[in-house]
């Protein structure tokens, strides 16, 4: 999964070209919206603050793979909860612990 | 105990022609797929696993509908629709892995032979290619509608067919040298349309993304905090059945390529199936084509949306069947089995297509119970009972809006649109005057079945075509209410309009008792000049502006459409041919349906001119539609290590 800031449409292409299926997606296509607005603060909120709570949501969820957006965070580091295995001028791939 | 091949298939056909057929089969569909630029590993694949789905579709329609022998149309029509949805259904419940896969696939390849045995090869003296060549010149149209470049391929196709089923005396050199201009001009259409030809929407993410959801998980699974059940997803969920048999080729490879091109050829030979059900003998082609040109190009198709397209496809089948079911007298359960069958692929396939089951099953029930009575009070019957079946959908509409949330009722000022200043019944009329072209040229089909049944029997098919014309004012009611995001209305009108619209298919009727008989090509000075007139009233009427009451509103919108003014001259020349009682139609009936089929792909034709045939994708444009060059690297870094 990825956090927000969908700009260029990251999110389906992503789960697109992954062949992957994300824990959430750009709002506007979603057809449970009030479940996805309740949990988007932990999940937007790991690449920001990688808190515990943030991470044992994740964990709980089954996500293996994080897909941060650089554009929406300082932080460049997730330790203890995930490794970053890959990276692009704008997207960095974290495997979850 | 060991069983052969040849023991099981039916006297007289052996295994070699057998082979034959799917082999024939197979490589037309592979060369069309890599006419698509579907690389040559993924369309081989594709090709094999489609045929077999046809087959099983055909397989189970000869069961369920009784027919002895199958033709081709049924097995890419009607069976490619049943098969494709049967195939999906095996798949899912054999575990959605390689045991899924093999039943459903050894169920094709065991209906194969079981079809392929009793096929029944066309018999109009046309012979299979040419039949193949017109399914392709409809598929060609019925894809153009967003993929332009392929208005040169239908047009060759036409052409070359043309040439080489005319009456006129042919020397193997000028055959050659059309078929050697037909395959220049095909290579030409696919040099011109440019890399990006198949990109038409950014909405293709999503879709190949549910497509990925459905085969892997199953379409009642829960993604992430997402679920799908509620969406339309079987022919997403045929597209990655087709991505997973083809060894996933990259990602809209089979969404943008494959799926346009199955749906096509579906309704291209559904069309051509109804025409042959409804004039009672194998198509002579050159006649019935042009109806079910006129057909598809009267309404185009939005593949913008693959299940939008996909919907009309399934309803043409559904339409087919009937028709088949009616021909060969199917008895009761077995057309409640057909109504089912089809409901459920119509349900899954687009959700307000399926509000057209129940006028369907009227038509059919009415015409049944109506069997070989040709008086017009039997038709008016039928389009009576279509009526009320029209009403009664329209009244399930608040519910259906309860229950499904996507969409609300809206008229007068609740509107946000220029209808907002009208009461209901006003808008219906302008909307209704808006399609006042497509009411001419079904109350001229209306008409000419009336001419025809004072002096010969017409088909039962004929007249249940005829009885679903007042879905023309459901459509139209459809329009004037629904209000959801950007086409809702569409979604729901449009299947209406194109279910009243297959009257017009009757015509083949007309024509093909005096296509080769009359000398229809010799010019009628009166109808030349009557037809220019009507274009040159039409381009006029299109310039003048007249905002104001709605009585100015009703006729713009009437005048609107440059087709309004050939149907009305077409109108009133059938009525004083219906007064004396003349025969004399194939001239102006060939004149108007090529008009309509002109006007309607007209804007397509300007669109090749304005944008060119190789349309220019910006790169913004790029990333906005498949996502950022970041994206596909983070992607392909992130594949499962099975793909």
């Amino acid at each position: 999964m990825k956090n927000g800031n969908d700009d260029l449409g990251f999110d389906y292409s992503l789960a697109m070209w992954s062949r992957r299926e994300f824990l959430t997606y750009d709002s506007f296509l979603s057809f449970d919206a009030t479940a996805q607005v309740n949990y988007s603060g932990k999940i937007e909120g790991f690449a920001v603050s990688a808190l515990n709570e943030s991470a044992a949501f994740l964990e709980s969820q089954g996500v293996k793979w994080y897909v941060v957006d650089l554009a929406t965070t300082s932080r460049r580091s997730w330790e203890p909860h995930a490794d970053i295995v890959a990276m692009t001028w704008r997207l960095w791939v974290l495997r979850m612990r | 105990m060991t069983v052969s091949i040849a023991s099981v298939l039916p006297p007289g056909v052996s295994v070699r022609a057998l082979v034959n057929r799917l082999v024939v089969g197979w490589a037309t569909l592979a060369l069309a797929l890599l006419f698509l630029d579907v690389p040559f590993k993924h369309a081989v694949l594709v090709a094999a696993m489609l045929l077999s789905q046809a087959a099983l579709g055909a397989a189970f329609l000869i069961r369920v509908v009784g027919i002895s022998s199958p033709s081709l149309l049924l097995i890419c029509g009607p069976g490619l629709i049943v098969g494709g949805a049967l195939s999906f259904a095996l798949f899912q419940l054999g575990g959605r892995g390689v045991t899924g896969l093999a039943i459903a696939l050894g169920l094709g390849l065991a209906s194969s032979v079981y079809v392929l045995a009793r096929f029944r090869a066309p018999n109009s003296g046309a012979g299979g290619a040419v039949v193949m060549a017109h399914v392709a010149g409809l598929t060609a149209l019925a894809m153009s509608s967003e993929f332009k470049w392929l208005l040169i391929v239908a047009a060759t196709l036409l052409v070359v067919v043309a040439a080489v089923t005319s009456n006129r005396q042919k020397t193997v050199v000028k055959l050659r040298l059309i078929f050697v201009l037909g395959v220049f001009a095909l290579l030409l259409a696919r040099q011109l349309r440019g890399t990006w030809w198949w990109l038409v929407t950014d909405d293709y993410k999503f879709f190949q993304v549910i497509a990925e959801h459905v085969t892997t998980s199953g379409p009642f699974a829960d993604w992430g905090f997402l679920n799908f059940s509620r969406y339309h997803w079987l022919s997403y969920g045929w597209s990655g059945l087709l991505d997973y048999v083809a060894l996933n080729p990259d990602p809209l490879v089979i969404l943008t390529r494959v799926m346009p091109l199955v749906y096509s050829v579906a309704l291209g030979s559904s069309l051509l199936l109804v025409t042959e059900s409804v004039s009672r003998r194998a198509p002579l082609m050159s006649a019935s084509f042009l109806p079910a040109a006129i057909v598809i190009v009267m309404l185009p198709l939005d593949w913008t949306g693959t299940s939008t397209a996909g919907a009309v496809s399934v309803l043409a089948a559904f339409v087919a069947v009937l028709c088949l079911a009616i021909d060969v007298r199917s008895q009761l359960p077995c057309r409640v089995a057909i109504y089912a069958t089809f409901g459920s692929i119509a349900v899954l396939t687009k959700l307000p297509s399926a509000l057209m089951l129940l006028p369907l099953v009227v038509a059919s029930e009415m015409t049944v119970a109506t069997r070989g009575r040709h008086r017009p009070r039997h038709l008016v019957l039928t389009a009576s009972a279509v009526t009320a079946a029209g009403l009664v959908v329209l009244l399930s509409l608040p519910a259906l809006s309860e229950l499904v949330g996507s969409f609300t009722l809206q008229w007068g000022s609740q509107r946000g649109d220029e209808l907002r200043n009208h009461t209901l019944l006003t808008s219906i009329i302008i909307v209704s005057g808006r399609r006042s072209w497509l009411f001419a040229l079904v109350a001229i089909a209306w008409l000419f079945h009336r001419i025809r049944s004072r002096s010969e029997a017409t088909s039962d098919s004929e007249r249940m075509l005829l009885g679903l014309v007042p879905l023309l004012f459901v459509g139209a009611s459809l329009d004037a209410t629904v209000v959801g995001t950007a086409n809702t209305n569409e979604y729901f009108s449009h299947p209406s309009y194109f279910l009243a619209s297959t009257a017009v298919l009757v015509f083949a009727n007309t024509l093909d008792r005096s296509w080769s008989a009359a000398p229809w090509m010799r010019v009628r000075l009166p109808w030349a000049l009557a037809a220019t007139a009507a274009i040159a009233a039409s381009l006029l009427l299109q310039q003048v502006s007249l905002p104001g009451p709605s009585a100015i509103d009703i006729i713009q919108g009437i005048f609107d459409d440059p087709r309004t003014i050939f149907g009305a001259v077409l109108l009133a020349w059938s009525i004083r041919t219906y007064v004396n009682r003349s025969h004399a139609a194939t001239f102006p009936i060939i004149t108007m349906l090529v008009l309509f089929g002109l006007t309607s792909i007209s804007p397509s034709v300007s669109q090749m001119f304005e944008k060119g045939i190789r349309p220019t994708l910006s790169s913004l444009e790029l990333i906005s539609t498949v996502g950022p060059p970041d994206a596909e690297t983070i992607g392909r870094i992130l594949l499962p290590p099975t793909t």
